[in-house]
């Protein structure tokens, strides 16, 4: 039986190739970025620079939660974190004047702690009780944000959060905030790499394809879960109180169980394997209800419908197509 | 020859039925000892519960003078008690190095941390586990498929890249659940031979479960018996074989289906 | 109004949820039993049965015991659909399914967005009139919902119990290798339990349709809570589910009388949490060994 996904490198892998392979996507990645860099220059558009920068924000969304994911847990909370960081960054900007830059990295630390708690306890259940679970807890974040009004105003929201200052220069333009969506990107695509590639991304997947096995093997499987979940959730809620300051608005309807299931569409469609799986998820996906606009329920059904279409026809995701088309052209088998 | 594991008064209740009572036997260094029984005996359970995957309901698991009953399986391993698995030997989509690599986690002498940040020290500390790794699958005539996903090999190597993983924990104690259950008469033998090789040559001391009697006559110094959750024989291969309770208990039934 | 009538209307309105929860739980639970899915879109089944009761009961004035016919056996077969082109395929990966249904919940609630509409509808009473007890008046529309859906639930007892394919379902539930080993087909039973949890769920809101309004949104709300009721009963125990589900409903209606509705699900689901860290294998769930 072959597994089609699998790079199907035997001995015979020549170190050389490998080499020059890793030069490739070095000098790939570079190209990328410099386009990426010099995109505002090109699109005067101000619609195509918002979605430019949902892409970005929901791309870290979406390799936060692949981080979980690759412990082979699914969070059905995200958004949960994500709105928790959003309300924290903004209560600080408006009430303590306290600067977007530090309640940023302030909402981060604390989601991230929430769900080392939230983890810790959750985790010592089977799979299916922690989904559920960051389910609920996701309906408490949102009926919180929705009744305690005093503090975050209910369903009306916090308007009037200040932009993002780096050293007294305002990033409110569209534009500008370009350049600071990418380079969080950049840092947590490179945060997450890195991370994936040590010995906690070794641990991280022998705890999903076999958690006895792993166990067994001295890697302590709810601790490492604790920590996947942590970062992953602390991405999450840094990044949404990014969010937060960059619409510069935050309700409770900002970010719901509908941006949960989104974040998880973006990530099954872009594939859950591997990292540029998750950013082409979000490249895909995040432009695709605009072509839609007026028809919302329009959006929702060709997100369900294309959910459920990548994960029946190709498990792989987007990331995974370049691997079939090499392997089709190298005279590999076609699949069973 | 001391102890180096001792199960004293060990039962295991699930709901109201024992599957494990009052159960107690040692091992020690350097010994090669098997624990047999009929089906639903508890061997499987005494298993579990020796390598930390069950807490037992009462009694103690002491190895090399720890108390280790309820501690977790991976604090187990660290202390140099390592299993095998029945059924789920192998990470699947692993290739066969990095299954091995992944057996040898409590082994690698790199902090995560440092890893993350790839220091010189953690990338040197990598490379010796490696190295030590790929020797390790040399001397268990792996290396061939090392670069192979694990899954794409042959049921026979499976089972023995659990034993590579198992040993990369470089325990003192390896525990093999039904080493050879599933393989033709060939490759059992096959890995009898390499229980004996590994024990000899790298003084490991094993214990195991098995089915298959003439496996556990042929290598085990010693042998417990289980019935029904209790311990109904303890002794040499030889005085198992004319032990009437254990020929009722076990050889009794096997003869008869 | 005084504090035993305030209290007896408590209890009457939440035995009427506790049943609809019921109801809710027993399809949800009854599904991930035998075939370890998770169903994300239990809550939209509950919403197609609403329409549906609408739809024939409202509309075309079928009258409503048809009209459960109707709901249970639509939305049954439309469910043994779903589990044969979309469940099936990840029979052997629970997380791939479970992100499955939560594709197929988005599909059907803004597909009826698309058809039917936003605005909620209101739908007539199946009987009017009370029933006097001493110094109580209780509503007869209530005391049906609780009749009909102790009968609903008595047919599917027997069911289990009783048939051939009810029990072979027991034996899945119980022990899935086994059962497989003696001839029981997966291929047969996977659709029919989905169909029964489905329609157990379409029951539901059909009997709740006229308490409360029909849109494309009141599946959410159910189907939480049948996430609580498993979770304090135990994934995959039925009758966890239906003591659950009556407590559940009972908890929720005093704490909203005393407290405000809105404060009582905040408990809840805080609850939950907490009860998960004393046992987390349910309150009447086996531990799992």
């Amino acid at each position: 039986m072959h597994d089609p996904r699998l790079p199907t490198t035997g001995s015979g892998r020549l170190p050389g190739s490998a080499a020059g392979r890793t030069w490739a996507v070095r000098l790939g990645a570079l190209a990328a970025l410099l386009a990426a860099a010099a995109l505002p220059h090109f699109v005067s558009n101000q619609f195509y620079m918002h979605m430019a920068n949902l892409a970005l924000l929901n791309a870290i969304f979406t390799m936060s939660l692949g981080l979980i994911a690759a412990v082979g847990q699914l969070s059905l909370g995200h958004a949960a974190f994500a709105a928790t960081g959003a309300y924290i960054s903004a209560l600080g900007a408006l009430h303590l004047k306290l600067p977007p830059l530090l309640g940023i990295a302030a909402s981060g630390l604390a989601t991230a702690l929430v769900a080392a708690i939230l983890g810790k306890i959750l985790l010592r259940l089977r799979g299916v009780y922690f989904v559920l679970v960051t389910f609920l807890a996701g309906q408490v974040v949102t009926l919180v944000a929705l009744n305690w009004e005093s503090v975050t105003r209910g369903a009306n929201g916090l308007v009037g959060i200040p932009p993002i200052s780096v050293l007294g220069y305002s990033l409110g333009a569209r534009a500008q905030f370009y350049y600071f969506a990418l380079a969080a990107f950049v840092g947590v695509f490179i945060l997450l790499r890195a991370l994936m590639r040590s010995q906690y991304g070794r641990a991280f997947r022998s705890i999903a394809e076999n958690i006895e096995l792993a166990e067994s093997s001295g890697i302590d499987a709810s601790r490492y879960q604790v920590i996947a979940f942590a970062i992953g959730s602390g991405i999450a809620g840094a990044a949404g109180a990014v969010m937060a300051h960059y619409i510069r608005y935050v309700s409770p309807d900002t970010f719901t169980f509908h941006e949960s299931v989104a974040y998880i569409t973006m990530l099954v469609v872009g594939g859950r394997q591997t990292l540029t799986g998750a950013v082409l998820g979000a490249a895909f996906l995040t432009p695709l209800p605009e072509l839609l606009r007026g028809f919302v329920s329009m959006q929702h059904i060709i997100y369900g419908a294309v959910l459920v279409s990548v994960l029946i026809f190709l498990p792989g995701g987007l990331a995974s197509i370049g691997h079939r088309i090499a392997k089709m052209t190298r005279g590999g088998r076609p699949r069973p | 020859m001391s102890a180096l594991l001792e199960v004293d008064g060990v039962s295991r209740r699930f709901g109201g039925l024992y599957a494990l009572r009052d159960v107690s036997f040692s091992v020690g260094e350097g010994e090669i000892v098997g624990l047999i029984g009929p089906n639903g005996a508890g061997k499987t359970t005494c298993f579990n519960v020796v390598s930390g995957t069950l807490a037992p309901s009462t009694g103690t698991v002491r190895f090399k003078g720890h108390q280790i009953a309820g501690l977790k399986p991976s604090a187990i391993v660290a202390l140099g008690l390592a299993r095998t698995f029945q059924a789920t030997t192998v990470f699947p989509t692993a290739t066969v190095l990095e299954n091995v690599m992944r057996g040898a986690f409590a082994r690698t002498p790199v902090s995560p941390l440092a890893s993350l940040f790839n220091t010189g020290a953690a990338r040197a500390g990598l490379a010796a586990s490696e190295e030590r790794c790929a020797r390790l699958l040399e001397r268990l005539g792996l290396a061939p498929f090392r670069h192979q996903p694990a899954g794409e090999l042959p049921y026979g190597h499976q089972r023995r890249l659990g034993v590579a993983i198992a040993l990369a924990a470089q325990p003192q104690l390896l525990m093999l659940d039904e080493p050879v259950a599933g393989l033709n008469p060939e490759e059992s033998a096959e890995m009898g031979r390499l229980i004996r090789d590994l024990h000899e040559t790298e003084k490991v001391t094993v214990l195991l479960v098995e089915h298959h009697m003439r496996l556990v006559m042929g290598i085990c110094h010693r042998i417990v018996v289980l019935d029904h959750g209790e311990k109904i024989a303890e002794g040499l291969p030889a005085e198992i074989r004319s032990d009437r309770s254990v020929i009722e208990a076990y050889l009794g039934t096997e003869e008869e289906a | 109004m005084d504090f035993s009538t305030l209290l007896a209307q408590a209890a009457l309105n939440g035995l009427v949820i506790g049943t609809m929860y019921m109801l809710m739980a027993i399809g949800f639970t009854l599904v991930f039993g035998i075939m370890r899915i998770v169903n994300f879109a239990h809550g939209e089944f509950y919403m197609l049965g609403a329409f549906s009761a609408f739809f024939t009961y409202a509309q075309w004035e079928v009258p409503f015991v048809f009209c459960l016919v109707i709901a249970a056996l639509t939305i049954g077969a439309l469910g043994a659909l779903v589990e044969r082109a979309i469940i099936r395929p990840f029979r052997n990966d629970e997380l791939s399914g479970m992100i499955a249904t939560l594709g197929v919940s988005v599909v059907i609630q803004n597909a009826a967005v698309v058809a039917w509409g936003p605005t909620p509808r209101a739908m007539p009473n199946v009987v009017d009139g009370v029933l006097s007890v001493g110094p109580f008046t209780f509503p007869l529309s209530r005391l049906v919902v609780i009749a009909t859906a102790a009968l609903i639930f008595a047919v599917f007892w027997f069911f289990m119990q009783r048939t051939r394919t009810g029990r072979a379902m027991r034996a899945v539930a119980q022990d899935a290798d086994t059962a497989l080993i003696q001839g029981i087909r997966v291929n047969t039973i996977y659709p029919i339990a989905f169909a029964i949890s489905v329609a157990l769920a379409a029951l539901a809101g059909a009997l709740m349709a006229p308490i409360f309004s029909v849109s494309p949104f009141v599946g959410l709300t159910p189907m939480l809570k049948a996430f609580v009721v498993v979770i304090l009963g135990g994934l995959g125990s039925v009758p966890g589910a239906v003591v659950g589900g009556l407590l559940l409903g009972l908890i929720e209606s005093f704490t909203a009388t005393a407290l405000g509705s809105l404060v009582a699900d905040i408990l809840q689901l805080l609850l939950v949490i907490l009860i998960l860290l004393v046992r987390p294998w349910g309150l009447l769930g086996q531990k799992e060994a």
